[in-house]
């Protein structure tokens, strides 16, 4: 929680005959961070991936290829294979699937092909047939030349111009026309210049006796390769529902042992020996050295390193409730080995702020209801975190929904309550919740829930700046943290003492700046924050007070996005009672309509604004201060089996 | 005109004018910003950030509207 997983760096190393059982060793411990040898030398080079790899990656070709024709991302295995059973019939089985697969992929390319030259000769004889010319009158002739094909123009006037002597037939044809000149051969390249001129474009006529009767043959034809493919199409995915299990182990088995395989491109090997260097988290060390050293024998030697190259994968670590947020936190970037990881404390005050903004009850159960639907339907792992940030926030909703005593806009509490509306005055139910009050009216005591969220403000920005002076401490000594943080921490309390000063005046009806109790405790706060600024950033840095103030107003937008929600609803809410109550069966229908819509399009834009809101607050009030981002994340070699077993 | 009527024109113009200004600044900044995320998803985060960095003024508008109306 709060810092990532701590790592110690080793060394693995060992003569060459044991790489292979050590590779397989290490895959098996799915801990080792391995960093990638790039320096080669005399004596050690990048290694060669043992011999197998190269049948695995082109098994794993075919097996990939095959299952991409079928959708596999929601199947739950009925079996797991075991390796040893997998390691038996991989040859057998890829084999099959390239057969099988293979072989029926290959015939409906075939069958495809024949397709398209099907179109391309149905789009030629269209034409051809507006003409009313048998085929065999079109081609063939010994003294003759004939051109077929589509002009923009009637040619027959210019090509007299030519020869007196010529036969032509032309019929129009989609914005064009289809000609037929018939010419001695002698005046042919004449002819064709002149048909040139008018876009001529020959049409090749293809050798049938009747155009009507091709015609049939084709939609013939057609209908006979379209059931073929769907036929075939039925068989591969009929066979690879059959075999899904099956070819989802060994695409998984594949896949291993092909990475395992490729161990040496990222180890330095010399001609006996072989060296990984990696990362491994610091609870898990002893359990790693002591399960190499055992299982080879103690021929393959596990020692910690410390060298100044130290820079290691961030592991992140936090609580089952805060994983989700991570998918946030990593969005604006990954943190340093050294840094604060605030994954858990976004966790808990990214739902407190989304609460804030939306706080309605009827709200809150539609998202409620809606993340819990969706996070059966969308089963990815992406979606899986923003839905269970979504149910989080959707709680809090329902929470400040109650403390706000809001359902869709309508008040529950007071003199305006719902009860009241629906069930009269007399009602001894609407009485009970007319007499009762909602903790905090947002509509009426929006000055002073104005004044809680700078607060909020000043609390959560406060904490980024203790972070901020955390990981200064850690990275680059007191000294800088104290210059460089802690300065800005004194900014941000006399920021909150002059809004206080300002807050006080204005309820006891003073001027705005009369001096009092606050405006004198900022002023020390100011005088110190100013001088260790000076030191330490430079007085350039000055003007950044003001971008704190705007920093800590910034937070107004709690009170904002909310308002702006309840207005939405309150409008909808009045157009639709105004329309119910005086007319009769239209009225109601069209109340119900209005209510609808703009229900929808007031939630939509409440899942929307809060959450974007309460985003930004967080990466650019509260990061800012303290998250420099720039580690990269911790990927063991290895992988959780899904679909195989090790025996 | 009675002076109410004027207090909230004036709140209304804070609130409006700033959010224009905003959006003519964040106008720039978001298309850069969607630009330089598909160059490079991981910028999203950035991205965000420096888009919204103007809508403080609609917040500034707002915190205004507010004094002339409670206070």
């Amino acid at each position: 929680m709060l810092e990532p997983v701590r790592m110690v760096k080793v060394s693995v190393v060992g003569p060459k005959e044991y790489f292979k059982r050590t590779s397989e060793i290490l895959h098996r411990l799915n801990l080792i961070h391995v960093e990638d040898y790039a320096e080669e030398d005399e004596y050690f080079k990048v290694g060669e991936p043992f011999e197998e790899a190269s049948k695995f990656s082109k098994f794993l070709v075919t097996v990939r290829s095959a299952l991409s024709l079928i959708k596999t991302d929601t199947h739950v295995p009925q079996k797991i294979f075991s390796v040893k059973e997998l390691s038996e019939v991989v040859d057998k089985k890829v084999e099959e699937i390239e057969k099988v697969i293979g072989e029926k992929n290959s015939r409906i390319r075939q069958l495809e092909d024949e397709l398209r030259s099907l179109d391309d000769e149905e789009r030629v004889i269209h034409p051809l047939k507006t003409l009313k010319v048998p085929p065999d009158l079109l081609k063939g002739f010994k003294n003759i030349a004939v051109f077929v094909g589509l002009v923009k123009d009637n040619p027959f006037e210019r090509i007299s111009e030519i020869t007196k002597e010529f036969e032509i037939f032309v019929e129009p044809y989609e914005n064009e026309y289809v000609v037929a000149v018939y010419v001695k051969k002698e005046d042919a390249s004449e002819v064709f210049k002149v048909l040139q001129e008018f876009a001529f474009r020959e049409l090749a006529v293809p050798d049938v006796k009747d155009f009507d009767e091709r015609l049939k043959e084709i939609a013939r034809r057609r209908e006979e390769i379209r059931a073929e493919i769907q036929k075939l199409r039925a068989e591969i995915e009929e066979y690879e529902r059959e075999n899904l299990d099956l070819m989802l182990a060994l695409e998984e088995y594949l896949s291993i042992e092909l990475e395992k395989s490729e161990l040496p491109l990222k180890a330095a090997t010399s001609k006996y020996a072989f060296i990984i260097v990696g990362y491994v988290p610091k609870e898990s060390f002893e359990q790693f050295k002591r399960e190499i050293e055992d299982k080879t024998g103690g021929k393959v030697v596990v020692s910690e390193i410390k060298d100044e190259k130290w820079n290691p994968p961030t592991a992140l670590k936090n609580p089952k409730f805060a994983k989700p947020f991570e998918l946030l936190t990593t969005a604006y970037g990954i943190p340093k080995y050294t840094e604060v990881d605030p994954t858990t404390i976004m966790a808990i005050v990214f739902p407190i702020f989304f609460g804030f903004m939306l706080g309605d009850i009827g709200y809150g159960l539609i998202l409620l209801f809606l993340s819990l639907w969706l996070s059966k339907k969308l089963l990815s792992e992406g979606w899986q975190a923003l839905l269970k940030v979504l149910l989080y926030s959707s709680i809090s909703t329902i929470i400040f929904g109650l403390i706000y005593g809001e359902f869709f806009g309508f008040e529950l509490f007071g003199h305006e309550s719902l009860f009241l509306k629906l069930l009269g005055e007399e009602s001894e139910l609407a009485k009970t919740f007319a007499e009762m009050h909602p903790i905090v009216n947002r509509l009426y005591e929006a000055p002073a829930l104005l004044v809680l969220t700078i607060g909020i403000g000043v609390l959560h920005m406060s904490l980024g700046y203790i972070f901020g002076i955390r990981n200064y401490i850690k990275e680059h000594g007191l000294k800088h943290a104290i210059l460089e943080k802690f300065n800005w921490l004194l900014a941000l309390i006399s920021i909150a003492f002059i809004i206080a000063g300002f807050v006080v005046n204005t309820v006891n009806k003073l001027p705005a700046f009369n001096l009092n109790a606050f405006y004198i405790a900022a002023i020390p706060l100011i005088i110190v924050w100013a001088v260790l600024t000076i030191i330490g950033e430079g007085p350039m840095f000055l003007i950044e007070y003001l971008t704190l103030l705007s920093n800590t107003i910034s937070y107004a937008r709690l009170l904002a996005v909310g308002l702006a929600s309840v207005g939405f609803a309150i409008a909808f809410n009045y157009i639709a009672f105004e329309l119910l109550w005086p007319s009769g069966i239209a009225g109601i229908i069209a109340a119900v309509i209005v209510f609808a819509i703009g229900h929808f399009i007031n939630l939509l834009l409440g899942i929307l604004d809060p959450g974007l809101q309460s985003l930004r607050l967080h990466y650019v009030e509260h990061f800012v201060k303290f998250f420099e981002g720039g580690g990269y994340l911790y990927n063991p070699f290895g992988r959780k089996r899904r679909y195989t077993k090790e025996d | 005109m009675p002076i109410e009527g004027m207090v909230a024109v004036g709140a209304g113009l804070a609130v409006g004018l700033a959010g224009i200004g905003a959006g003519l600044g964040e106008q720039g900044i978001g298309a850069a910003a969607v630009g330089a995320m598909a160059e490079d998803p991981t910028f999203f985060g950035r991205g965000l950030l420096m888009t919204v960095i103007p809508e403080t003024i609609v917040i500034f508008g707002l915190v205004v509207a507010f004094l002339l109306m409670f206070m």
